[in-house]
């Protein structure tokens, strides 16, 4: 009532008459007047709109001092909701309705159709005033206001959700004002409730189903869930064949009144409740499929509706196979596409989009412990064990390793290659003497090498000693079993010191070297005087003439006469050449003396050998 | 009489098993080589005082009435190339197999082999398997010097094996392989035997090791290696700690 009151100020404005007679030339001008009366009648406008919106966030268009912006940004504000819808319902009625009359003429008609229209969309709202204002809108020209107080009346029941209207008492039988053939309370619960009882196990979230069937709003679409898109979309099909059989038309245009709206109060009697329902539900779903097939989900939700009705219901068993079958079509497209990078196995920073591993939740092991916490306690011990380890001198140093003793090459065994000169029997006799202990141990050769350098080590220090000082130092006792001829009895007393004495160690028969039966001259006889004597100057002769030979082969006197001669002698006495090392000379010489007949000297001839003799 | 001084001689003397051949002599009464003791027939019949009946006094059979007063005999077989260092150390042999074993030996020039017999005073039983055993090792080729070890040791053995046992070699390779085994001038088969303690005979494709039986494995072990085809440094090397470990032990 305050709306029709308003709109009655509103087409009663002189405002309005000012606009609508103004010139479309003036608007460029803008003239203030104009500007004026336009704020006005948006004031009012918006105010009649207000009044059918019931959750009209502004009650008032502000215009006073306000901008054009922000005017507008107000009018947005109330309107935005209501667009979309506006523009469905002009289109169906542009499509539909015949003829369009002023409300006036055929209020009737037109309004009962409206109202039908608005009983249709919005159910459980319960608004008011609707279709009566509508039908009251009576001699108005503009069936702009109509349209869009209707239609914002519509999109405003959409846009609400469950807030209990005041009208609404036809829940328990009373009759609803709203109700009338087409749309029966009772029946509409009652397909709810076998909606309801159908859907309990797989689609138990489809519990709107009344605002779903009225809105077609885009951000429903998602409650759903994906669950329902499957079976929706078979819905869909199922209803889409199901559209082509019984009306055998694709076609929007060729959808018929009857087809929504039954065939009038006596026909519809005929039909079981299940028909009314699905009266209801053909109409909600070509409505949507005619107007905007944009809006899937609305469509999707009224064929779930539809196919519910329609087609007999599917077992659980076949619901189950047809989700699995569409899981898997899900599976095998995306095994088509190439894997997601978190799937792929080592993904390198370029070939994953940027910051995506910030995204993803990353697990893996950290292969680090905790650096240890530093407190006072853990100071303390470690200073406490630091300080004990220092009373104790126990320092973990780190000790070189020992080295191994290296066997010399002398405790190694050697290996004889020469034939052994005991045979097996003496080796294993020696043995067994030495394990026995009856007789000492043989020395190995080595050990016998060392013996002999200490023994001849010892000689030479004691040959040292004795030649380097003059106290006494007795001979060394050399552990020798061997004899020595020549060893004195008494050495080990002899007071003079060995460098100087003379004493020898032989005894005067070994010195003596002579031999025979010795006689003093005293003792001699004559004759063997004689004989001495005599064999005395015959060795002295002997002697002497060698010595005088030997002396004049070294200086030979020249004693031939003849001068070449003499020079030859000379130059082979002097010069330090002789001619005697080539052959051919010596072979020369003895020819050329041969002819001259040597002479030989008396002193040569006393050097013959046979002279010689004694 | 006789019975007076037979029980004179039982009351006086103490009943001493005495085996001596000087103790047979002084008592030729007594019984002799295991005979039955006096029967009761012969004992002095002194009802007056009980004496004890004489304890069986018998003596231990010699190696002869070991073996059922039979001779024992052992022939070894002597090769054409063996005759004549036979005959040289002939007496070498004969010494002491005769003297300190006392077994008779005696060469059989018709069959070309020695025989070796039990006598009735060998003292020891196993006299004559040490004999044969002695003789036969001088036969494969070892010095006398060595194979009286044999006689004198208990627990020296002979091993003989062929080349063609540890490797099949024909031709320049057993030529070689034997050359390998005994080295240049030999030393190679010495330094094992100096090490081991063993004597080796090489003769042809025959190798024969006298020694004991650990001596003999390393030995053995050791002209295996070279007949297969390891040099002689790492032979000696082997050598070298494995006679370590003998002189340690």
């Amino acid at each position: 009532m305050a709306g029709l009151q308003e709109a009655n100020k509103l087409f009663q404005s002189d405002a309005l008459e000012a606009i609508k007679g103004s010139e479309p030339s003036l608007w460029l001008a803008a003239p203030p007047e104009l500007s004026h009366s336009a704020k006005a009648v948006s004031e009012l406008l918006f105010s009649v709109a207000g009044t059918y919106s019931v959750k009209s966030q502004l009650n008032k268009l502000l215009t006073d001092r306000f901008d054009a912006e922000q005017i507008w940004q107000q009018i947005d504000l109330q309107a935005r909701p209501l667009l979309s819808i506006l523009r469905r319902r002009l289109g169906y009625l542009a499509n539909t309705v015949e003829t369009i009359s002023l409300v006036s003429d055929e209020g009737s008609g037109k309004a009962s159709e409206v109202d039908k229209r608005i009983n249709q969309v919005d159910e459980s709202k319960g608004t008011n005033g609707g279709p009566t204002s509508g039908s009251d809108l009576s001699g108005s020209e503009s069936y702009e206001v109509d349209e869009k107080g209707s239609e914002s009346e519509d999109d405003l029941m959409d846009g609400d959700e469950g807030t209990p209207t005041p009208v609404d008492e036809g829940r328990n039988g009373v009759k609803w004002p709203l109700e009338d053939s087409f749309l029966k309370l009772n029946e509409m619960e009652r397909f709810l409730d076998f909606a309801d009882a159908e859907d309990a196990g797989t689609r138990p979230a489809l519990a709107d189903d009344d605002e779903n069937f009225a809105s077609g709003s885009v951000g429903e679409e998602d409650e759903e869930g994906d669950d329902d898109d499957d079976t929706q979309m078979d819905d869909a099909f199922n209803y889409s064949s199901k559209l082509v059989e019984n009306h055998q038309s694709t076609e929007t245009e060729q959808l018929r009144y009857e087809d929504f709206f039954g065939r009038g109060k006596k026909q519809k009697r005929d039909h079981a409740p299940e028909c009314n329902t699905a009266d209801l539900l053909p109409d909600e779903g070509d409505e949507e499929t005619d107007e905007d097939k944009v809006e899937e989900s609305d469509g999707d939700q009224a064929d779930t509706v539809l196919s519910n009705a329609e087609v007999p219901r599917k077992s659980a068993h076949e619901k189950k196979l047809e989700k699995i079958r569409m899981q898997v079509e899900q599976l095998e497209k995306e095994n088509l596409e190439p894997k997601s990078w978190t799937l792929q196995g080592e993904v390198t920073a370029a070939k994953r989009p940027k910051n995506s591993a910030l995204e993803v939740e990353l697990d893996f092991e950290h292969n680090v412990r905790p650096p240890p916490v530093i407190t006072e306690e853990v100071t303390a011990s470690l200073e406490d064990l630091i300080k004990r380890r220092i009373g104790e001198e126990q320092f973990d140093d780190v000790e070189r390793k020992p080295r191994l003793p290296i066997p010399s090459p002398s405790l190694r065994t050697e290996i004889d290659e020469n034939k052994s000169q005991k045979g097996l029997a003496d080796i294993y006799e020696a043995e067994y003497v030495e394990k026995s202990g009856l007789a000492a141990p043989t020395l190995s050769s080595s050990e016998k090498l060392k013996e002999e350098a200490t023994s001849l080590f010892k000689a030479l220090c004691g040959r040292l000693d004795s030649l380097s000082h003059f106290h006494f130092a007795p001979k060394p006792i050399v552990e020798d079993m061997t004899i020595r001829a020549n060893v004195p009895a008494l050495a080990m007393e002899e007071v003079a010191p060995l460098a100087v004495s003379d004493a020898s160690m032989l005894a005067p028969e070994e010195v003596f070297s002579g031999q025979g039966l010795i006689k003093d001259e005293k003792e001699l006889t004559q004759s063997e005087r004689k004989r001495r004597r005599a064999r005395k100057k015959r060795k002295f002769k002997a002697e002497w003439q060698t010595k005088e030979l030997a002396k004049k082969v070294r200086n030979p006197k020249i004693t031939s006469k003849e001068p070449s001669a003499r020079l030859e002698l000379r130059k082979n006495v002097h010069s330090g050449h002789s001619s005697y090392t080539k052959s051919s000379k010596v072979f020369a010489e003895l020819d050329k003396n041969k002819g001259r007949g040597v002479k030989i000297d008396k002193a040569e001839e006393k050097l013959r050998p046979s002279f010689l003799k004694l | 009489m006789a019975s007076s001084r037979l029980v004179e001689d039982l009351d006086t003397e103490p009943m001493v098993v005495d085996n001596t051949s000087a103790a047979q002599e002084k008592a030729p009464l007594l019984p002799r080589e295991g005979a039955a003791v006096l029967s009761i027939a012969e004992q002095p019949q002194d009802d007056d005082a009980l004496v004890d009946p004489p304890k069986p006094n018998f003596a231990p059979l010699s190696a002869h009435q070991m073996q059922g007063g039979r001779f024992q005999y052992r022939k070894v077989s002597v090769p054409a190339h063996r005759y004549t260092p036979l005959k040289k150390h002939w007496m070498e042999i004969y010494t002491p197999i005769y003297e300190q074993m006392k077994i008779d030996i005696r060469m059989n020039l018709k069959s070309r082999k020695v025989e070796l017999k039990t006598r009735r005073d060998t003292p020891d039983a196993g006299a004559l398997q040490k004999c044969s055993d002695f003789v036969h090792a001088y036969i494969l080729g070892f010095d006398v010097a060595d194979a009286i070890a044999l006689l004198r040791l208990d627990d020296l053995y002979v091993e003989s094996f062929e080349i063609k046992d540890v490797k099949t070699l024909k031709g320049e390779h057993l030529s070689r392989a034997i050359g390998r085994l005994s080295g240049k001038g030999g030393k190679t088969k010495y330094a094992i035997e100096n090490s081991t303690r063993t004597r080796i005979v090489i003769a042809d494709i025959k190798i024969h090791i006298l020694g004991s039986f650990g001596n003999i494995r390393v030995a053995r072990d050791a002209l295996c290696s070279l007949i297969l085809g390891s040099p002689a440094g790492k032979v000696y090397s082997k050598l070298r700690t494995v006679t370590s470990r003998l002189a340690e032990k």
